[in-house]
């Protein structure tokens, strides 16, 4: 799974997610991609899983990009532990999506494949996404 | 290049309000450059639809307030969730002046490394050109017919006549190489299905190691 090397701080403030998606909004490299219309926070497990779905789809052909990255530590209490006495322990990374970011983007494969596999991948997403297509793909 | 007539009509204010106001009409801000004086103006968001929702390159042909002008788009922008055009900015072109344009690169044929199995990658879909607005070609053809496995196309190996090419002319336009299909079919088709749940069962080792290290 997707996570940075090493950080300067281990946890960081939740913050807010306002506005949308001033860069990483078009598509750079591939033909088709998954665009999120929604904001939220992309796990690196969640990452991982539309990933595996779209390249068993697209049968390992082709070629997938990943364009957000989960670099935001969270953190997590145990069980039954009462609250204050600290924050809890870091336990798993995200990806923080504003409406618009461009998530995964596919090539080398026909149009309604790599239609289809974002849609598969798009399944394993927190996010309502939309699958755009660069405009002067040719077939 | 393909030639494409648009009329605009002349923005009487500019700022924030007037910009919203003409995308509400179901128009699209523009701006004309590149001559003595800039123009602003707004166009039709269907017609513009037309030319910017294809991998053509186009010279337009502009009337705005009656004044004709030859242009190309130099720049667009896009609202980040919908993808609808929210600002167009045009290059003015005169016939004795250089202009840049990155014009579409077009294969011919079926290379013989793909009918023997290998698979094309493109690196370029266009390529940066510098000429005369007459000298402009509609697109650049490459030949891939010849090209084998392992073989390429480079940027110096494209000539376009009165033009110069921008890009590095050692970057690789067409290559043709193996595809996984072609390598497993290649080791004796046994390995497909096998190295495919490998990878798979690599996923989940990874998963539990990293599940047990916390």
């Amino acid at each position: 799974m997707l996570q940075p090397k090493r950080t300067k701080y281990r946890k960081m403030q939740k913050g807010r997610i306002k506005g949308l998606a001033q860069r990483g909004s078009s598509i750079a490299y591939g033909s088709f991609a998954l665009k999120s219309m929604d904001e939220g926070f992309i796990t690196s497990r969640q990452l991982e899983a539309a990933r595996v779905a779209l390249t068993r789809y697209m049968k390992r052909e082709g070629k997938v990009w990943i364009r957000i990255f989960p670099d935001k530590p969270m953190t997590s209490k145990p069980a039954e532990v009462r609250m204050g006495k600290g924050k809890g322990a870091p336990s798993h990374w995200v990806a923080v999506i504003k409406p618009g970011r461009i998530m995964f983007e596919c090539d080398g494969v026909p149009l309604e494949v790599g239609q289809e596999a974002l849609r598969l991948a798009a399944q394993k997403l927190p996010v309502r996404t939309k699958t755009v297509v660069r405009r002067d793909y040719q077939e | 290049m393909k030639k494409v007539s648009l009329s605009g009509s002349p923005r009487e204010g500019v700022g924030k309000k007037d910009a919203k106001a003409i995308r509400a009409a179901g128009n699209v801000p523009a701006v004309l450059y590149g001559g003595e004086t800039q123009t602003h103006f707004s166009i039709s968001r269907l017609a513009l639809e037309k030319i910017i929702n294809t991998p053509d390159v186009f010279q337009i042909e502009l009337e705005i307030g009656g004044k004709k002008t030859t242009a190309i788009i130099k720049d667009m922008q896009f609202h980040p969730v919908t993808d609808l055009a929210i600002h167009v900015d045009f290059l003015e072109l005169f016939a004795d002046k250089d202009v840049t344009v990155g014009l579409p690169v077009r294969t011919v044929g079926t290379a013989v490394g793909i009918i023997s199995g290998g698979a094309k990658i493109m690196n370029f879909r266009k390529l940066d050109v510098r000429g005369l607005p007459g000298d402009l070609p509609e697109y650049m053809e490459i030949n891939v017919k010849p090209l084998e496995i392992g073989d390429s196309i480079r940027v110096g190996d494209i000539k376009v006549p009165g033009c110069q090419i921008l890009q590095d002319p050692n970057a690789i336009v067409v290559a043709i190489k193996t595809t996984r299909a072609a390598m497993s079919a290649a080791a004796g088709g046994a390995l497909g299905e096998d190295g495919e749940e490998g990878e798979e069962g690599e996923g989940t080792a990874e998963e539990g190691a990293e599940a047990a290290a916390e």
